[in-house]
Protein backbone atom coordinates (compact mmCIF):
# COMPACT_ATOMS: atom_id res chain seq x y z
CA UNK A 1 0.00 0.00 0.00
CA UNK A 2 2.61 2.32 1.05
CA UNK A 3 5.10 1.32 -1.68
CA UNK A 4 3.16 1.16 -5.21
CA UNK A 5 5.18 1.71 -8.07
CA UNK A 6 4.60 1.16 -11.71
CA UNK A 7 7.14 -0.47 -13.84
CA UNK A 8 6.03 0.66 -17.50
CA UNK A 9 8.13 -1.69 -19.84
CA UNK A 10 6.95 -0.82 -23.00
CA UNK A 11 3.89 1.10 -24.17
CA UNK A 12 1.11 -0.45 -26.71
CA UNK A 13 2.33 2.12 -28.96
CA UNK A 14 5.63 0.67 -28.84
CA UNK A 15 4.56 -2.92 -28.91
CA UNK A 16 2.45 -2.24 -32.03
CA UNK A 17 5.04 -0.27 -33.62
CA UNK A 18 6.07 -2.10 -36.87
CA UNK A 19 10.12 -3.15 -36.82
CA UNK A 20 12.90 -1.54 -39.35
CA UNK A 21 15.15 -3.83 -41.04
CA UNK A 22 18.38 -2.94 -40.40
CA UNK A 23 21.81 -4.88 -40.51
CA UNK A 24 23.43 -6.21 -37.51
CA UNK A 25 26.20 -3.38 -37.38
CA UNK A 26 23.74 -0.88 -37.39
CA UNK A 27 22.07 -1.85 -34.54
CA UNK A 28 25.12 -2.09 -32.77
CA UNK A 29 26.28 0.99 -32.88
CA UNK A 30 23.83 2.63 -31.33
CA UNK A 31 23.27 0.03 -28.27
CA UNK A 32 26.63 0.82 -27.43
CA UNK A 33 26.49 4.24 -27.39
CA UNK A 34 23.76 4.10 -24.97
CA UNK A 35 25.62 1.95 -22.92
CA UNK A 36 28.35 3.80 -22.52
CA UNK A 37 26.19 7.27 -21.94
CA UNK A 38 24.34 5.23 -19.41
CA UNK A 39 27.23 3.71 -17.60
CA UNK A 40 29.00 7.22 -17.66
CA UNK A 41 25.98 8.61 -15.87
CA UNK A 42 25.76 6.37 -13.39
CA UNK A 43 29.83 6.59 -12.31
CA UNK A 44 29.31 10.06 -12.13
CA UNK A 45 26.50 9.77 -9.82
CA UNK A 46 27.53 7.51 -8.11
CA UNK A 47 30.67 9.65 -7.49
CA UNK A 48 28.92 12.71 -6.56
CA UNK A 49 27.07 10.59 -4.00
CA UNK A 50 29.81 9.68 -2.55
CA UNK A 51 31.57 13.10 -2.54
CA UNK A 52 28.79 14.89 -0.93
CA UNK A 53 26.29 12.26 1.10
CA UNK A 54 23.60 13.75 0.35
CA UNK A 55 20.46 12.47 -1.47
CA UNK A 56 21.01 8.85 -1.63
CA UNK A 57 19.04 6.09 0.17
CA UNK A 58 22.30 4.34 0.45
CA UNK A 59 23.74 6.85 2.95
CA UNK A 60 20.55 7.91 4.82
CA UNK A 61 20.35 3.95 5.67
CA UNK A 62 24.32 4.34 6.68
CA UNK A 63 23.47 7.08 8.77
CA UNK A 64 20.39 5.44 10.70
CA UNK A 65 22.61 1.91 11.38
CA UNK A 66 25.27 4.48 12.59
CA UNK A 67 22.64 6.12 14.87
CA UNK A 68 21.19 3.15 16.00
CA UNK A 69 24.82 2.17 17.01
CA UNK A 70 26.47 5.14 18.23
CA UNK A 71 23.69 5.33 21.94
CA UNK A 72 25.87 2.11 23.15
CA UNK A 73 29.48 3.54 23.45
CA UNK A 74 28.75 7.52 23.55
CA UNK A 75 29.27 9.23 26.80
CA UNK A 76 27.00 12.35 27.32
CA UNK A 77 25.06 14.50 29.76
CA UNK A 78 21.59 16.28 28.68
CA UNK A 79 18.13 17.00 28.45
CA UNK A 80 15.86 15.55 26.19
CA UNK A 81 12.43 17.27 24.85
CA UNK A 82 9.40 14.51 24.40
CA UNK A 83 6.23 16.34 22.43
CA UNK A 84 3.29 14.26 21.48
CA UNK A 85 -0.25 15.21 20.23
CA UNK A 86 -3.69 13.86 21.19
CA UNK A 87 -7.38 14.63 20.69
CA UNK A 88 -6.90 17.11 23.50
CA UNK A 89 -3.85 18.68 22.13
CA UNK A 90 0.03 19.13 22.55
CA UNK A 91 2.13 17.48 25.27
CA UNK A 92 5.29 18.16 26.45
CA UNK A 93 8.05 17.13 28.89
CA UNK A 94 11.25 16.93 29.33
CA UNK A 95 13.59 14.35 30.75
CA UNK A 96 16.88 14.23 31.84
CA UNK A 97 19.12 12.02 29.86
CA UNK A 98 22.67 10.35 30.83
CA UNK A 99 24.62 7.80 28.89
CA UNK A 100 27.77 6.40 30.13
CA UNK A 101 29.75 3.59 27.43
CA UNK A 102 26.07 2.57 26.71
CA UNK A 103 25.01 1.95 30.20
CA UNK A 104 21.75 5.08 30.26
CA UNK A 105 19.82 6.56 32.40
CA UNK A 106 16.37 8.24 31.09
CA UNK A 107 14.21 10.17 33.34
CA UNK A 108 14.29 10.64 37.42
CA UNK A 109 13.03 9.61 40.85
CA UNK A 110 10.80 6.30 39.71
CA UNK A 111 9.59 7.57 36.47
CA UNK A 112 12.79 6.45 34.15
CA UNK A 113 14.56 3.75 32.32
CA UNK A 114 17.79 1.82 33.13
CA UNK A 115 19.59 0.20 30.41
CA UNK A 116 23.17 -1.23 29.50
CA UNK A 117 22.95 -3.88 26.55
CA UNK A 118 20.05 -5.89 26.34
CA UNK A 119 18.96 -5.14 29.90
CA UNK A 120 16.52 -2.94 30.66
CA UNK A 121 14.50 -1.47 33.82
CA UNK A 122 11.74 0.69 33.84
CA UNK A 123 9.60 1.85 37.12
CA UNK A 124 6.67 4.16 37.58
CA UNK A 125 4.82 5.05 40.75
CA UNK A 126 2.20 2.54 41.69
CA UNK A 127 1.90 1.05 38.15
CA UNK A 128 4.17 -1.59 38.20
CA UNK A 129 7.84 -2.55 36.67
CA UNK A 130 8.58 -3.37 33.30
CA UNK A 131 12.07 -5.32 32.30
CA UNK A 132 13.95 -6.76 29.71
CA UNK A 133 16.98 -8.65 29.81
CA UNK A 134 17.10 -10.49 26.74
CA UNK A 135 15.91 -9.82 22.87
CA UNK A 136 16.71 -12.81 21.27
CA UNK A 137 14.79 -12.15 17.50
CA UNK A 138 15.52 -12.11 13.71
CA UNK A 139 17.55 -9.03 12.39
CA UNK A 140 14.83 -6.39 11.16
CA UNK A 141 14.81 -5.33 7.24
CA UNK A 142 16.86 -2.79 6.43
CA UNK A 143 15.58 0.89 6.72
CA UNK A 144 14.58 1.39 3.30
CA UNK A 145 12.98 -1.68 2.94
CA UNK A 146 9.32 -0.18 3.31
CA UNK A 147 10.42 3.38 3.13
CA UNK A 148 11.76 6.27 0.58
CA UNK A 149 14.83 7.51 2.69
CA UNK A 150 16.57 11.13 1.56
CA UNK A 151 19.14 13.13 3.20
CA UNK A 152 17.54 16.02 3.31
CA UNK A 153 20.50 19.26 4.38
CA UNK A 154 21.43 19.62 8.32
CA UNK A 155 20.07 21.36 11.01
CA UNK A 156 21.46 22.48 14.12
CA UNK A 157 20.16 20.77 17.36
CA UNK A 158 21.24 21.41 20.88
CA UNK A 159 23.96 23.02 19.43
CA UNK A 160 25.50 20.03 17.34
CA UNK A 161 25.41 20.08 13.83
CA UNK A 162 23.20 17.54 12.52
CA UNK A 163 22.27 15.33 9.12
CA UNK A 164 18.73 15.39 8.50
CA UNK A 165 17.41 12.15 6.67
CA UNK A 166 13.65 12.01 6.05
CA UNK A 167 11.11 9.22 5.22
CA UNK A 168 8.47 9.11 2.58
CA UNK A 169 5.49 7.31 1.87
CA UNK A 170 4.30 6.19 -1.70
CA UNK A 171 2.76 9.15 -2.24
CA UNK A 172 6.26 11.24 -1.87
CA UNK A 173 4.82 12.73 2.17
CA UNK A 174 7.57 13.10 4.48
CA UNK A 175 6.21 10.77 8.08
CA UNK A 176 9.23 11.09 9.41
CA UNK A 177 12.58 12.85 10.14
CA UNK A 178 15.66 11.98 11.85
CA UNK A 179 18.63 14.30 12.59
CA UNK A 180 21.71 12.43 13.15
CA UNK A 181 24.82 14.48 14.71
CA UNK A 182 27.00 14.64 11.98
CA UNK A 183 30.01 14.04 14.02
CA UNK A 184 28.99 11.41 16.63
CA UNK A 185 26.69 10.03 14.55
CA UNK A 186 23.92 9.88 17.71
CA UNK A 187 20.31 10.04 16.85
CA UNK A 188 19.67 13.85 18.17
CA UNK A 189 16.08 14.33 17.36
CA UNK A 190 13.22 12.36 15.80
CA UNK A 191 10.08 13.25 14.51
CA UNK A 192 6.92 11.29 12.88
CA UNK A 193 4.77 13.14 10.69
CA UNK A 194 0.80 12.39 10.60
CA UNK A 195 -0.07 12.43 6.43
CA UNK A 196 -0.61 16.74 6.69
CA UNK A 197 3.12 16.65 7.32
CA UNK A 198 2.45 18.14 10.95
CA UNK A 199 4.67 16.60 13.86
CA UNK A 200 2.70 13.87 16.33
CA UNK A 201 5.33 12.94 18.19
CA UNK A 202 8.68 14.33 18.54
CA UNK A 203 11.71 13.10 20.64
CA UNK A 204 14.88 15.93 20.57
CA UNK A 205 18.04 16.91 22.75
CA UNK A 206 17.47 20.37 24.35
CA UNK A 207 20.76 20.29 25.62
CA UNK A 208 23.93 17.70 25.52
CA UNK A 209 27.11 17.53 27.12
CA UNK A 210 29.95 15.17 25.69
CA UNK A 211 31.23 14.56 29.09
CA UNK A 212 33.59 11.64 30.56
CA UNK A 213 33.24 9.52 33.87
CA UNK A 214 32.47 6.48 35.62
CA UNK A 215 29.41 4.89 34.99
CA UNK A 216 26.66 5.53 37.18
CA UNK A 217 26.20 2.87 39.69
CA UNK A 218 22.29 3.30 39.03
CA UNK A 219 22.56 2.31 35.31
CA UNK A 220 24.01 -1.22 35.54
CA UNK A 221 21.98 -1.74 39.00
CA UNK A 222 20.21 -5.21 37.91
CA UNK A 223 16.47 -5.49 38.09
CA UNK A 224 14.56 -7.86 40.78
CA UNK A 225 11.30 -7.32 38.13
CA UNK A 226 10.53 -10.54 36.09
CA UNK A 227 11.06 -9.92 32.46
CA UNK A 228 9.71 -11.44 29.61
CA UNK A 229 11.21 -15.08 28.28
CA UNK A 230 11.54 -14.96 24.65
CA UNK A 231 9.45 -18.11 23.20
CA UNK A 232 10.22 -20.14 20.03
CA UNK A 233 6.41 -20.66 19.83
CA UNK A 234 2.87 -18.45 20.74
CA UNK A 235 0.60 -20.91 22.94
CA UNK A 236 -2.63 -22.47 21.54
CA UNK A 237 -5.15 -19.88 20.42
CA UNK A 238 -2.62 -17.10 20.38
CA UNK A 239 -2.43 -15.43 16.83
CA UNK A 240 0.55 -15.02 15.57
CA UNK A 241 1.04 -14.12 11.61
CA UNK A 242 5.22 -13.90 10.72
CA UNK A 243 4.19 -10.10 8.84
CA UNK A 244 1.59 -7.98 9.50
CA UNK A 245 0.47 -4.53 7.84
CA UNK A 246 2.95 -2.69 5.59
CA UNK A 247 5.98 -4.81 5.81
CA UNK A 248 6.19 -5.69 9.48
CA UNK A 249 7.90 -8.74 10.14
CA UNK A 250 8.08 -11.08 13.31
CA UNK A 251 10.76 -10.46 14.80
CA UNK A 252 10.34 -11.94 18.35
CA UNK A 253 8.25 -13.62 20.39
CA UNK A 254 8.14 -13.12 24.34
CA UNK A 255 6.01 -14.57 27.39
CA UNK A 256 5.22 -12.00 30.13
CA UNK A 257 4.94 -12.87 33.87
CA UNK A 258 1.58 -12.64 33.76
CA UNK A 259 1.24 -14.88 31.43
CA UNK A 260 0.63 -12.59 28.59
CA UNK A 261 2.24 -12.83 24.58
CA UNK A 262 4.08 -10.10 23.37
CA UNK A 263 4.27 -10.48 19.40
CA UNK A 264 7.73 -7.57 18.13
CA UNK A 265 7.25 -6.36 14.56
CA UNK A 266 10.00 -4.46 12.81
CA UNK A 267 9.78 -2.65 9.63
CA UNK A 268 13.82 -1.23 9.38
CA UNK A 269 12.49 1.86 10.44
CA UNK A 270 9.72 1.45 12.50
CA UNK A 271 7.92 -0.90 15.24
CA UNK A 272 5.25 -2.60 16.46
CA UNK A 273 3.93 -4.54 19.85
CA UNK A 274 1.05 -6.75 20.10
CA UNK A 275 0.28 -7.82 23.36
CA UNK A 276 -2.30 -10.73 23.38
CA UNK A 277 -4.45 -11.77 26.73
CA UNK A 278 -6.96 -13.96 26.95
CA UNK A 279 -10.78 -12.38 27.54
CA UNK A 280 -12.85 -9.92 26.27
CA UNK A 281 -11.77 -6.05 26.87
CA UNK A 282 -13.77 -4.37 29.42
CA UNK A 283 -14.42 -1.15 27.34
CA UNK A 284 -15.81 1.07 30.33
CA UNK A 285 -12.38 0.38 32.43
CA UNK A 286 -9.81 1.57 29.63
CA UNK A 287 -7.98 4.76 30.61
CA UNK A 288 -9.73 8.09 29.61
CA UNK A 289 -7.98 10.09 26.39
CA UNK A 290 -8.83 7.33 24.33
CA UNK A 291 -10.73 7.76 20.78
CA UNK A 292 -13.59 5.21 19.78
CA UNK A 293 -12.14 3.64 16.25
CA UNK A 294 -13.65 1.06 13.95
CA UNK A 295 -11.11 -0.65 12.33
CA UNK A 296 -12.59 -2.98 9.44
CA UNK A 297 -15.76 -3.32 11.49
CA UNK A 298 -13.61 -4.24 14.58
CA UNK A 299 -14.80 -1.99 17.80
CA UNK A 300 -11.14 -0.54 18.74
CA UNK A 301 -10.09 2.58 21.03
CA UNK A 302 -6.81 4.46 20.24
CA UNK A 303 -5.02 6.37 21.98
CA UNK A 304 -1.76 8.90 20.79
CA UNK A 305 0.46 8.19 23.37
CA UNK A 306 4.44 9.63 24.17
CA UNK A 307 5.70 6.30 22.60
CA UNK A 308 3.55 6.15 19.73
CA UNK A 309 -0.72 4.53 18.85
CA UNK A 310 -1.80 2.14 20.79
CA UNK A 311 -4.79 0.30 19.91
CA UNK A 312 -6.66 -2.26 21.86
CA UNK A 313 -9.41 -4.43 20.58
CA UNK A 314 -10.50 -7.72 20.88
CA UNK A 315 -11.20 -10.77 18.23
CA UNK A 316 -12.29 -14.37 19.38
CA UNK A 317 -11.76 -14.12 23.09
CA UNK A 318 -8.53 -12.90 22.78
CA UNK A 319 -7.95 -9.29 24.39
CA UNK A 320 -4.81 -7.20 21.76
CA UNK A 321 -3.13 -4.40 22.18
CA UNK A 322 -1.21 -2.95 19.10
CA UNK A 323 1.58 -0.08 19.98
CA UNK A 324 2.80 1.29 16.75
CA UNK A 325 5.47 3.37 17.30
CA UNK A 326 5.55 4.98 13.19
CA UNK A 327 2.61 6.69 11.71
CA UNK A 328 -1.10 6.11 12.89
CA UNK A 329 -2.11 4.57 9.80
CA UNK A 330 0.44 1.93 10.54
CA UNK A 331 -1.53 0.28 13.44
CA UNK A 332 -4.48 0.10 11.12
CA UNK A 333 -2.93 -2.54 9.37
CA UNK A 334 -2.13 -4.64 11.94
CA UNK A 335 -5.46 -4.64 13.67
CA UNK A 336 -6.80 -5.78 10.58
CA UNK A 337 -4.06 -8.21 9.93
CA UNK A 338 -4.07 -9.81 13.51
CA UNK A 339 -7.92 -10.14 13.45
CA UNK A 340 -7.94 -11.71 10.53
CA UNK A 341 -5.45 -14.30 11.81
CA UNK A 342 -7.21 -14.83 15.30
CA UNK A 343 -10.25 -16.59 13.04
CA UNK A 344 -7.87 -19.53 11.88
CA UNK A 345 -6.34 -19.62 15.52
CA UNK A 346 -9.10 -18.57 17.80
CA UNK A 347 -11.91 -20.13 20.44
CA UNK A 348 -13.50 -21.60 17.80
CA UNK A 349 -10.72 -23.41 16.67
CA UNK A 350 -10.41 -23.91 20.87
CA UNK A 351 -14.03 -25.78 20.71
CA UNK A 352 -13.42 -27.40 17.59
CA UNK A 353 -10.72 -29.77 19.23
CA UNK A 354 -12.47 -29.85 22.50
CA UNK A 355 -15.58 -31.44 20.63
CA UNK A 356 -13.29 -34.19 18.56
CA UNK A 357 -10.60 -34.62 20.81
CA UNK A 358 -12.16 -37.15 22.40
CA UNK A 359 -12.73 -38.91 19.30
CA UNK A 360 -9.18 -38.99 18.08
CA UNK A 361 -7.24 -42.17 18.62
CA UNK A 362 -4.18 -40.46 19.75
CA UNK B 1 -60.13 -73.92 4.44
CA UNK B 2 -58.19 -71.06 5.83
CA UNK B 3 -55.05 -70.32 3.96
CA UNK B 4 -51.77 -70.19 6.00
CA UNK B 5 -51.12 -66.96 6.98
CA UNK B 6 -47.87 -65.50 7.72
CA UNK B 7 -47.25 -65.01 11.38
CA UNK B 8 -48.04 -61.82 12.67
CA UNK B 9 -45.47 -59.59 13.11
CA UNK B 10 -44.28 -57.90 16.46
CA UNK B 11 -45.11 -54.55 16.83
CA UNK B 12 -42.15 -52.94 15.79
CA UNK B 13 -39.99 -51.59 18.57
CA UNK B 14 -38.60 -48.81 18.71
CA UNK B 15 -34.81 -49.65 17.39
CA UNK B 16 -35.85 -50.84 14.79
CA UNK B 17 -36.14 -47.10 13.71
CA UNK B 18 -32.75 -47.33 13.24
CA UNK B 19 -32.16 -50.60 11.28
CA UNK B 20 -35.05 -48.69 9.43
CA UNK B 21 -33.18 -45.47 8.38
CA UNK B 22 -30.17 -47.76 7.87
CA UNK B 23 -32.02 -49.93 5.53
CA UNK B 24 -31.39 -53.05 7.27
CA UNK B 25 -34.80 -54.00 7.47
CA UNK B 26 -35.89 -57.11 5.12
CA UNK B 27 -39.29 -56.35 3.36
CA UNK B 28 -41.90 -57.23 5.75
CA UNK B 29 -40.01 -55.62 8.69
CA UNK B 30 -39.91 -52.39 6.68
CA UNK B 31 -43.79 -52.24 5.26
CA UNK B 32 -44.64 -53.00 9.15
CA UNK B 33 -42.80 -49.94 10.08
CA UNK B 34 -44.18 -48.12 6.84
CA UNK B 35 -47.37 -48.87 8.67
CA UNK B 36 -46.54 -47.64 12.26
CA UNK B 37 -44.88 -44.48 10.96
CA UNK B 38 -47.95 -43.78 8.99
CA UNK B 39 -50.43 -44.20 12.21
CA UNK B 40 -47.82 -42.46 15.01
CA UNK B 41 -47.29 -39.27 15.20
CA UNK B 42 -44.57 -40.74 18.21
CA UNK B 43 -42.71 -42.53 15.72
CA UNK B 44 -42.64 -40.26 13.40
CA UNK B 45 -40.93 -37.85 15.85
CA UNK B 46 -38.67 -40.57 17.28
CA UNK B 47 -37.77 -40.87 13.24
CA UNK B 48 -36.75 -37.67 12.88
CA UNK B 49 -34.84 -37.97 16.52
CA UNK B 50 -32.91 -40.84 14.67
CA UNK B 51 -32.23 -39.30 11.38
CA UNK B 52 -31.27 -36.40 12.91
CA UNK B 53 -28.60 -38.16 15.84
CA UNK B 54 -27.43 -39.86 12.66
CA UNK B 55 -26.70 -37.29 10.81
CA UNK B 56 -25.18 -35.41 13.34
CA UNK B 57 -22.37 -38.02 14.22
CA UNK B 58 -21.62 -38.65 10.56
CA UNK B 59 -20.73 -35.16 9.90
CA UNK B 60 -17.92 -35.46 12.65
CA UNK B 61 -14.29 -36.00 10.71
CA UNK B 62 -13.57 -39.67 9.60
CA UNK B 63 -10.15 -40.63 11.32
CA UNK B 64 -8.10 -43.16 10.67
CA UNK B 65 -6.89 -46.11 13.19
CA UNK B 66 -4.11 -45.87 14.77
CA UNK B 67 -1.67 -48.58 13.31
CA UNK B 68 -2.85 -52.66 15.11
CA UNK B 69 -5.94 -50.96 15.94
CA UNK B 70 -7.26 -53.69 13.72
CA UNK B 71 -5.42 -56.09 14.51
CA UNK B 72 -5.71 -55.94 18.13
CA UNK B 73 -9.54 -55.75 17.56
CA UNK B 74 -9.66 -58.42 15.44
CA UNK B 75 -7.46 -60.64 18.00
CA UNK B 76 -10.05 -59.64 21.16
CA UNK B 77 -13.06 -60.78 19.11
CA UNK B 78 -11.43 -64.06 17.85
CA UNK B 79 -12.70 -66.22 20.85
CA UNK B 80 -15.75 -65.33 20.09
CA UNK B 81 -16.20 -65.09 16.64
CA UNK B 82 -19.59 -66.73 16.36
CA UNK B 83 -22.23 -64.06 16.38
CA UNK B 84 -24.80 -64.45 19.29
CA UNK B 85 -27.85 -63.75 17.75
CA UNK B 86 -29.23 -62.13 21.28
CA UNK B 87 -26.38 -60.09 21.83
CA UNK B 88 -26.71 -58.58 18.37
CA UNK B 89 -30.26 -58.45 19.10
CA UNK B 90 -29.69 -56.42 22.36
CA UNK B 91 -27.23 -54.21 20.35
CA UNK B 92 -29.61 -53.78 18.11
CA UNK B 93 -32.00 -52.81 19.99
CA UNK B 94 -29.82 -50.22 21.73
CA UNK B 95 -28.49 -48.31 18.96
CA UNK B 96 -31.14 -45.59 19.00
CA UNK B 97 -30.05 -45.16 22.15
CA UNK B 98 -26.35 -44.96 21.36
CA UNK B 99 -27.16 -41.87 18.60
CA UNK B 100 -29.29 -40.35 21.01
CA UNK B 101 -26.30 -40.46 23.25
CA UNK B 102 -23.34 -39.39 21.00
CA UNK B 103 -25.63 -36.74 20.35
CA UNK B 104 -26.37 -35.16 23.62
CA UNK B 105 -22.39 -36.40 23.96
CA UNK B 106 -21.44 -33.61 21.30
CA UNK B 107 -23.91 -31.04 22.55
CA UNK B 108 -22.87 -31.31 25.98
CA UNK B 109 -19.24 -31.20 25.32
CA UNK B 110 -19.78 -28.11 22.95
CA UNK B 111 -21.21 -26.63 25.63
CA UNK B 112 -18.59 -27.64 28.16
CA UNK B 113 -16.28 -25.94 26.04
CA UNK B 114 -17.73 -22.74 25.64
CA UNK B 115 -17.35 -22.35 29.32
CA UNK B 116 -14.14 -24.19 29.42
CA UNK B 117 -12.40 -21.43 26.81
CA UNK B 118 -10.66 -18.61 28.23
CA UNK B 119 -12.45 -16.26 26.97
CA UNK B 120 -15.29 -15.25 29.58
CA UNK B 121 -13.03 -12.71 31.69
CA UNK B 122 -12.42 -9.41 31.13
CA UNK B 123 -9.48 -7.39 30.66
CA UNK B 124 -8.51 -3.66 31.01
CA UNK B 125 -5.11 -3.44 29.56
CA UNK B 126 -2.75 -1.10 30.95
CA UNK B 127 -2.09 1.23 27.87
CA UNK B 128 0.79 2.85 29.81
CA UNK B 129 2.32 0.37 30.84
CA UNK B 130 2.55 -1.82 27.35
CA UNK B 131 2.86 1.00 25.99
CA UNK B 132 6.31 1.38 27.99
CA UNK B 133 7.03 -2.40 27.24
CA UNK B 134 6.95 -1.78 23.84
CA UNK B 135 9.24 1.04 23.93
CA UNK B 136 11.99 -0.88 26.04
CA UNK B 137 11.58 -4.04 23.79
CA UNK B 138 11.96 -1.21 20.46
CA UNK B 139 15.23 0.18 21.99
CA UNK B 140 17.16 -2.94 21.97
CA UNK B 141 19.17 -2.64 19.01
CA UNK B 142 18.17 0.67 18.11
CA UNK B 143 18.69 4.01 19.42
CA UNK B 144 17.81 3.66 23.43
CA UNK B 145 17.47 7.41 24.20
CA UNK B 146 15.22 8.16 21.83
CA UNK B 147 13.24 5.19 22.15
CA UNK B 148 12.51 5.16 25.66
CA UNK B 149 12.28 8.93 26.53
CA UNK B 150 8.56 8.51 26.20
CA UNK B 151 8.10 5.89 28.42
CA UNK B 152 9.23 8.03 31.24
CA UNK B 153 7.26 10.51 30.11
CA UNK B 154 4.66 9.28 33.20
CA UNK B 155 2.53 5.86 33.96
CA UNK B 156 -0.92 8.05 33.27
CA UNK B 157 0.26 8.94 29.51
CA UNK B 158 -1.44 11.67 28.02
Amino acid sequence: MRRVRLLLWSTPQAASRPATAVGPARRLVPVLLVALLVGALVVASSHRARATGDGTSDSAVELLERARQAAGHETFSGAVDVRWRDAGGAHFTRVAARSVDGAFVVGRGTSRVVGMDSLRWSGHDGVGDAAWRAAAGKRPPSPDAEWDLKIKGTSEIAGRTATVVVAKDDDGHPRARFAIDSETGQLLKREVLDDHGQVLRSVAFASLMLISGPPDPAAVAPSAAAAPAPIKDVPDGYPAPDSVGDGYKLLGRYLDPDGSVQLFYGDGLFAVSVFEQPGEVDWDALPAGGADAGIDDVRARSYSTAEGTVVVWSADGVVLTCVADGPPEEAAGVVADVTAATSDDGVLHDIAHYVLDPFEWD
Amino acid sequence: VTPPQEPPIESPAEDALSAFVDGELDAREQAAVEQRLSESEEWRSVLIEVREARDMVRALPERDAPPGFWDGLLAATEPTNVVNLADARRARRSRTARWVALAAGTAAAAIIGVAAVPGARTVQPKVAVLAGAHALRSSIGNDAISSVAGATAGPEGP
